[in-house]
């Protein structure tokens, strides 16, 4: 317990001595503490020096809350920044406090959050820092004025370090180093500003002895170039740290003078022109040493006298007074001139002659200054002899020649580098290289890098490739070779390239790759193409050797391609064969012309080839022949079909020629192109005749058979059916034949024709005419000779039936008295019989007489032969009442006829009495002569009283057979055999009512005869 | 006068098939027999064979031709015999007797 209380009390004496300490420290604080509530505002700790800093009392500055004192912020602005401080943690900064006098005081502020018995406060801790402010403004003041100083000055001003380090620089040595910016100039090292960089050194050696003053040196220009400065430089030491204040002054200006002077004063002191003096007459006053030396003349010799008279001088170009008047008029005047030494020497001179004159302008004196260039003139010959075979070799050049300064401006461009790029020439001096030759997207890489070159911050590469920019905005390719130009003290002043234009080149070489490319891909395409060319592809060299064969090549000479390639024709082919093919080759090698479709054969592996083959000359790229290319075309199985078309074209001529039928040929027009032989023979015409005349047009043929054949081609066209046709054609003599024609459609070499085949068939006409009248004749005679034996065997049977019945009853009635009288009827029956068998077989042969002779005719008096067949008649029936008249019109009747007229007129008249059953019979020939469809004839009536014809048996009664009528049935073959026998003659027969429209009441038979002429 | 000579009796003599034809059918006392020629103008003896058959199928009727292609046809359309010229008039007696006796005997 007690340990605990001796412990507790040492912490409590610990805690009261540490509040007594930071109380202390709040309280005797020279800085203003206090502590704000953050919710309220409101200041609830503070120390003395927080109101007496800003001269309130305790009491006072209890009352107050911050935004009464504080000055930059206001009541919401101090919210928000407590709020900030609140959630940072802490805070530092500065602001203004305004004291119970209005005075304002700076005050930097440094806030903290504590954390007390849960709650936060912020402690703040401000010092009041006007004192200062005042104090940094018056060092910046300071500052200012010096700078303002620094640019005010017309000098340079920098100040730097041991390093080169520089720290300061004004605006004026800005400007006079060429930089753009004071920053830009502090990023430069001092030593790259000394053109000389060992003048860097000696500057450092003498500073290093105190102050350096008026040191004269050749400093550089942000562009490389040379001005002269003169340097002075005070060293000072601040802390640890030496630093050279210097200063510059352009005397550029002034080192050029008073170079100028030196080196008039050097050429004072060494002149070597003669120096005269001349009085206004041109007398001369003074002479000096280098004058005596070049004219050869002492001075005493000459003073006094004119200078025309002593060194005349000759104006090669111009008149001497058109030379003296401008002279005067311009107060001085300069000329080459030729004068001579005192020994007669011409002296080339560089005279130039200034007039003095006095204060009031007045001409006092003429000062002539003469130089004695003779041997610069042939100096300058030769130089400009030289120059011009420089300039020629310049321009002989086919490089482009560049030179550039230290920045890039063009300083030589040879004619070429013109022509490249595309100026006229002389454009281009004074150029900057980069901004006008170079393309627009590689000036920057290029001018770095030259940039780089001219620095000495690189080492030159030999060659490069680069492009150029032409005047029309092309870009060429150029090889670059480059030297540098350096000074005498090894400071790089420029370059001269050199660069050869590749762009073609490259051009050609990217071409040349194509090209490669693409004749690797050719070469496989053309071995392709030649191994399906369909024929054999060889090409050999001027000494026969096969350079090159495709594969139908190689398989005519069952060999491998490389087995043939190598070896020449002879290696091939039999001795007299290669000879032939070498000869061919030598006379396309010789002649350099081809020699194409050349027909010739050849023995090959599979046998005797037919080939043609054409030859052309081979070419190198010069023109120049290599050997020979050729094509060799297998025509054997042409040369056969040839052969067998030429073998048949002759076999078919021989048939078309020979052919008995005319073939004729013709084109679509209907024009004849061929015909053959036969055509001649049918037509009548000669081929000369018919080839080219329209066929349709020839006169073969009548209107209407043409109109016929139109439409048969017009059939054929349309490839309808067609038959043969036959037609009726005159010939050219007239005479008739008829032909059969039969019209094709052909189609010869794939044009198309018509073929008319024509026969003659005139005779095969005329022969099946006479085959069928023939026909005719047997038919009808065959029908006859049917007829007849049907006929005659059936009247026959009748009249034998008749007989063998009529016998029968004789038989049976001849021992019977009572028949005796009927034996008489039996009888005349039976001769009766007989009477028509014997008519029956003479009318058969009479028939057979006209079928066999066909009846020859002669003039005939018809009314005798009438009048002889009526006594016939009468005497056949001996026991008939007959009434037998002739009733003629006319006294005479002669006929084209025959003896069968008896038998016409006798048949007739037999019928008339047999078919007859009046008691009387009555028969009147009547005869006249008419004329029917313009013949004359003579007609004969034979009118009956018999028992007529029926009407349906008039039209069919001079027929055979089945159409016998009742009249024909009994006398055999009458009426049949009239109508023949009529018709033999060329007559008419038919049969009329005696009585018209009454058939049963006797007939009239009607002939007629044509009357003879 | 042959049939005539043997005791019959002769109704009718046809110039023709056509006028036999109409006679047969105009008879009202039909003939016992009729005896056919076949040559005949207008209509035939065949054709006029079949229609007095086709008539009358009871009639008798001999045919009589000298063709004798015709006697098959003749007789397949129903005449009772076929006579060929020339035949004897006691043949002829002999078959018109006979073909009596059949008309005869078919009435009973």
């Amino acid at each position: 317990m007690n340990e605990n209380n001796n412990e507790r009390k040492k912490i409590e004496e610990k805690l009261r001595e540490s509040e007594i300490k930071y109380r202390t420290l709040f309280e005797h604080a020279a800085d203003t503490i206090f502590l704000v509530d953050p919710e309220t505002g409101e200041l609830v700790e503070f120390n003395n020096k927080a109101y007496e800093n800003i001269g309130y009392t305790r009491d006072e500055f209890k009352k107050l809350k911050i935004s009464d004192f504080e000055v930059i912020e206001t009541t919401e602005e101090v919210n928000k920044h407590i709020e900030k401080i609140l959630r940072d943690g802490f805070d530092t900064f500065e602001t203004k406090h305004r004291t119970k006098q209005g005075e304002i005081r700076n005050i930097l502020v440094s806030s903290t959050v504590l954390l007390i018995r849960g709650k936060r406060f912020i402690q703040s801790i401000c010092r009041d820092i006007t004192e200062n402010k005042n104090a940094e403004m018056k060092i910046l003041e300071s500052e200012k004025r010096l700078k303002d100083l620094m640019e005010a000055v017309p000098i340079g001003i920098s100040i730097s370090n041991l390093e080169g380090k520089i720290s300061e620089v004004n605006s004026h040595a800005v400007n006079l180093f060429g930089y753009n910016t004071k920053e830009e100039f502090l990023n430069v090292p001092a030593q790259v500003h000394y053109y000389n960089p060992k003048d860097r050194e000696k500057f450092v050696n003498l500073l290093e002895k105190g102050i350096v003053k008026d040191f004269e040196v050749q400093f550089k220009r942000k562009d490389g170039t040379m001005f002269w400065g003169a340097l002075t430089s005070v060293t000072q030491t601040i802390g640890d740290k030496t630093i050279f204040v210097n200063t510059f002054q352009d005397i550029d200006e002034r080192k050029k003078a008073e170079e100028k002077i030196h080196y008039q004063a050097k050429l004072v002191e060494n002149v070597s022109d003669a120096i005269l003096s001349l009085d206004i007459d041109f007398n001369i006053i003074s002479w000096n040493k280098a004058a005596e030396k070049i004219y050869g003349w002492k001075s005493d010799e000459v003073i006094g006298k004119n200078l025309s008279d002593v060194i005349p001088v000759e104006f090669p170009k111009d008149k001497r007074e058109d030379v003296l008047k401008d002279f005067f008029e311009k107060g001085y005047w300069e000329c080459e001139g030729i004068q001579y030494h005192k020994n007669g020497k011409p002296i080339n001179i560089l005279s130039s002659s200034t007039i003095i004159k006095d204060v009031n302008g007045k001409p006092t004196d003429i000062v002539t200054i003469n130089r004695d260039i003779t041997k610069r003139k042939k100096a300058e010959v030769k130089i400009i002899k030289e120059r011009e075979k420089a300039e020629l070799y310049l321009n002989l050049v086919n490089v482009i020649l560049v030179a550039l300064d230290r920045v890039g401006i063009i300083t030589l461009l040879n004619k070429k580098g013109y022509e490249i790029l595309e100026y006229e020439e002389g454009e281009l001096i004074g150029k900057n290289w980069f901004e006008t030759c170079l393309p627009p997207h590689d000036r920057e890489r290029v001018y770095d890098y030259f940039k780089k070159l001219m620095n000495g911050e690189l080492e030159i590469v030999e060659f490069y490739e680069n492009p150029v920019f032409t005047k029309n905005g092309d870009e060429k390719l150029i090889a670059w070779s480059t030297v540098l130009f350096k000074d005498n003290y090894g400071n790089i002043t420029g370059l001269l390239s050199s660069g050869e234009d590749i762009t073609e080149r490259k051009k050609a070489e990217k071409q040349l790759k194509e090209s490669e490319e693409k004749y690797k891909n050719l070469s496989v395409e053309l071995e392709t193409i030649l191994d399906i060319i369909p024929g054999m592809v060889f090409c050999k060299n001027k000494d026969d050797i096969v350079t090159r064969v495709n594969q139908i090549f190689a398989d005519s000479l069952r060999l491998k391609k490389e087995d043939i390639i190598g070896k020449t024709t002879f290696d091939f082919f039999p001795l007299e064969q290669a000879k032939k093919f070498r000869n061919d080759d030598l006379e396309v090698i010789t002649s350099g012309k081809p020699k194409l479709n050349i027909e010739e054969s050849g023995d090959f592996p599979d046998g005797k080839m037919f080939v043609i083959t054409s030859k052309v000359p081979q070419y190198n790229d010069k023109g120049e022949i290599l050997g020979t290319i050729g094509l060799t075309i297998d025509i054997t199985k042409q040369k056969i079909a040839e052969q067998k078309l030429r073998e048949s074209e002759e076999k078919y001529r021989n048939i078309f020629e020979k052919s008995s039928n005319a073939i004729v040929l013709l084109d679509f027009t209907g024009k004849i192109i061929e015909c053959n032989s036969a055509t001649e023979t049918i037509f009548g015409y000669s081929k000369d005749d018919l080839i080219g005349q329209n066929y349709l047009q020839l006169p073969f043929y009548t209107e209407s058979m043409i109109k016929v054949l139109k439409e048969r081609f017009q059939a054929i066209t349309k490839k309808s059916g067609l038959k043969t046709q036959e037609l009726e054609i005159k010939k050219k003599y007239g005479n008739i034949a008829r032909i059969k024609t039969n019209i094709s459609y052909v189609k010869i070499g794939g044009q198309n024709f018509f073929q008319a085949i024509i026969q003659d068939i005139t005779e095969q006409k005329n022969a099946e005419e006479k085959l069928r009248k023939s026909e005719e004749k047997y038919r009808e005679a065959f029908e006859r000779a049917e007829l007849y034996k049907d006929l005659f065997a059936h009247d026959i049977s009748n009249i034998l039936q008749n007989v063998k019945s009529s016998l029968g009853l004789l038989s049976m009635w001849r021992n019977n008295p009572e028949k005796l009288n009927n034996i008489d009827e039996v009888m005349s029956i039976i001769n009766d019989s007989i009477v028509r068998g014997s008519k029956l077989v003479s009318n058969i042969r009479t028939l057979s007489k006209i079928s066999e002779t066909g009846g020859l005719l002669k003039n005939l008096e018809l009314i005798q032969i009438l009048k002889e067949a009526i006594k016939f008649i009468r005497k056949s029936f001996p026991g008939k009442n007959l009434n037998i008249e002739i009733d003629s019109k006319i006294d005479g009747a002669f006929v084209e006829a025959n003896e069968l007229l008896m038998d016409v007129f006798e048949n007739i008249l037999f019928n008339a009495v047999k078919y007859n059953k009046s008691l009387k019979i009555e028969i009147i020939t009547r005869l006249s002569k008419i004329v029917k469809d313009g013949i004359n004839y003579v007609k004969v009536e034979f009118i009956d009283n018999g028992i007529g014809v029926p009407d349906v048996m008039k039209e069919n009664i001079f027929k055979g057979r089945s159409t016998r009528t009742e009249k024909a049935h009994g006398m055999g073959l009458g009426l049949l055999l009239v109508k023949k026998v009529i018709e033999n003659y060329n007559g008419q027969i038919w049969v009329e009512d005696r009585i018209k429209e009454d058939p049963s009441n006797g007939s009239n038979f009607i002939i007629l005869i044509p009357e003879a002429i | 006068m042959l049939l005539s000579a043997y005791g019959f009796k002769v109704i009718g003599i046809a110039k023709n098939g056509e006028e036999a034809v109409q006679m047969y059918k105009s008879f009202t006392v039909k003939p016992d027999i009729i005896i056919m020629d076949h040559r005949m103008p207008i209509k035939n003896g065949i054709e006029a064979s079949k229609e007095i058959l086709e008539f009358d199928k009871t009639a008798k009727i001999i045919f009589a031709s000298a063709d004798n292609t015709v006697k098959e046809h003749a007789l397949s359309i129903g005449a009772i015999c076929f006579k060929s010229k020339p035949f004897s008039n006691d043949k002829l007696i002999k078959n018109i007797k006979k073909a009596l006796e059949l008309s005869q005997s078919q009435n009973v």
